[in-house]
């Protein structure tokens, strides 16, 4: 799992030393505070540590991270992921309690020569990024983007998920909690997402029936995707799953089904990351946390404190932030209404 | 003549008495052993049904407690503004031997605000609005039935009733 991870000047954050990572983890703030950001570098990082070393690569590891940067962030040079204020950026992961680092500066194109690995070879297990929109629909534009046409627009979270989930099923039993959490999902959804091969189309079964996945709810197609990636084997219990606004497209209820679901994967040894705006997936990992006396470790990207950003663990408070306080100024806002009725 | 009432540990007021029925203090609802709110008073162009509170359901309770107090409070409340909105109608109709003051008899109910307001002492803004919730579901029947909106059913702590200049 990873341990803890620092980043300075890594776009629009400044700095983040974030050392209480648990299993379960989530990240909260306004728009264009770093929240995704802060996912997609962990996530790169993490590809970068998977595809190093793999099987027969011989691809360099500063090769590697060039590749995930450009292609995760999707900009012209790696030297625009730097702070425009700054001159160079750094990242820094421990993972499994092994350390690596990197830096490079704002002119930097084709190479990171600053880079510490202490990282032991990763060959089976894989993490996965599910971006906020579902993708089962859009799996032969990506592919026709990325592979054919190599152009910028589905980043490296889509391009990745389109690839995980045609992976074929693996051989072997699956893990017993896995299948648990299969049998949870297939509750939510009422069905299963199947890909059928002569087609080559995603389509989506409840009971006898069979519904082509453009007819096919958003929030079902999203949550699908985990059963998918449990179901092939792609996920593992050593997998990291990052989460960016888990609750799109997904009514409340179903958000904390979800989330009981995530909460089995990471009792399963699956770290999670995810990135929210929601109300209702800060109060339900609250109440996780309390029911089960276990820490949810957060980060709070807020511009009003000097480091702009807080650590909090949900085992011990809700935390202070602009989506509670904003739920507060909604209820205040509806006594004022309830008051001022004459 | 002005008055103060002291419930929960709060002192609500100074209201004039012309225009308060201490709906609790009455001896037909002791008789009748119903539960029943605090006071009923009419205070800027709208009756209002008060309930003062100096406990609820709060999230740091144990998570099973918390579940059957909740539900219990929400009814306990609810059982309290249903019966004395009943006990006044039944008042203003004179099926019950308790009266109101002239003043308030002679306001025309017909068309001011009803508001049904809880008053929670020393409870966190955060946690009023779950109640909030649960009561204007469990009053919806006697919203209806008396035309109330039910963003007139407020839940308030005791600062934001200072705020209002319902504390003295």
């Amino acid at each position: 799992m990873i341990n803890n991870v620092k980043l300075d000047n890594f776009g629009p954050i400044k700095h983040l030393d974030w050392q209480n990572i648990s299993n379960m983890n989530v990240i909260i703030g306004k728009n264009s505070t770093g929240k995704t950001f802060l996912l997609k570098s962990l996530y790169t990082a993490m590809k970068t540590i998977e595809e190093y070393r793999r099987g027969d690569n011989p691809k360099s590891l500063s090769d590697i991270l060039l590749d995930k940067l450009i292609w995760t962030f999707q900009t012209d040079t790696i030297g625009d992921l730097v702070n425009k204020e700054e001159n160079s950026l750094s990242f820094s992961m421990d993972f499994k309690n092994q350390h690596w680092n990197y830096s490079f500066g704002k002119e930097t194109s084709k190479q990171i020569k600053s880079i510490e690995y202490h990282i032991d070879k990763r060959e089976i297990d894989n993490s996965i990024f599910l971006p906020a929109k579902e993708i089962t629909s859009l799996d032969k534009i990506i592919f026709d983007s990325r592979e054919n046409k190599q152009l910028f627009g589905f980043d490296n979270t889509y391009y990745d998920l389109a690839k995980a989930i045609r992976q074929s099923t693996q051989k072997g039993r699956n893990f017993p909690e896995f299948a648990k959490c299969r049998k949870s999902l297939k509750d939510i959804i009422e069905g299963r997402i199947e890909f059928d091969t002569k087609s080559e189309k995603w389509f989506y079964k409840k009971g006898n029936q069979k519904f082509s996945i453009g007819m096919t709810a958003e929030g079902i197609k999203k949550i699908a995707i985990i059963d998918i990636l449990l179901g092939n084997r792609y996920i593992t219990k050593d997998s990291v799953i990052f989460i960016d606004e888990p609750e799109s497209a997904l009514h409340p209820n179903a958000i904390s089904q979800f989330l009981e679901l995530l909460d089995e994967l990471s009792e399963a040894g699956i770290q999670i990351f995810m990135a929210t705006h929601s109300y209702f997936v800060i109060k339900k990992l609250y109440l996780i946390a309390q029911k089960e006396n276990k820490s949810i470790s957060g980060i709070s990207f807020d511009e009003r404190y000097d480091n702009k950003y807080t650590e909090f663990d949900l085992k011990d408070e809700m935390p202070k932030n602009s989506i509670i306080e904003e739920s507060i100024n909604l209820y205040k806002e509806e006594v004022e209404i309830g008051w001022g009725n004459e | 003549m002005n008055k103060i009432i002291s419930e929960s540990g709060m002192n609500f007021g100074p209201f004039d008495e012309k225009y308060l029925y201490e709906i609790e203090k009455s001896k037909m609802v002791q008789t009748l052993q119903i539960k029943i709110v605090e006071f009923i008073v009419y205070y800027k162009k709208s009756l209002i049904f008060l309930e003062a509170k100096s406990s609820s359901p709060e999230p740091n309770q144990a998570l099973s407690d918390r579940q059957c107090n909740f539900d219990d409070y929400i009814e306990n409340v609810s059982r309290k503004f249903i019966n004395s909105v009943n006990m006044f109608v039944s008042i203003c109709i004179k099926r019950n031997k308790d009266k109101i003051s002239t003043e308030l008899e002679r306001i025309d109910f017909s068309t001011i605000n009803i508001k049904l307001l809880l008053v929670i002492k020393d409870h966190k803004t955060e946690w009023l609005s779950p109640i909030s919730d649960a009561l204007k579901t469990r009053l919806n029947d006697l919203c209806k039935t008396f035309n109330i909106n039910p963003i007139n059913i407020l839940i308030i702590n005791d600062m934001m009733a200072k705020e209002k200049k319902l504390l003295a």
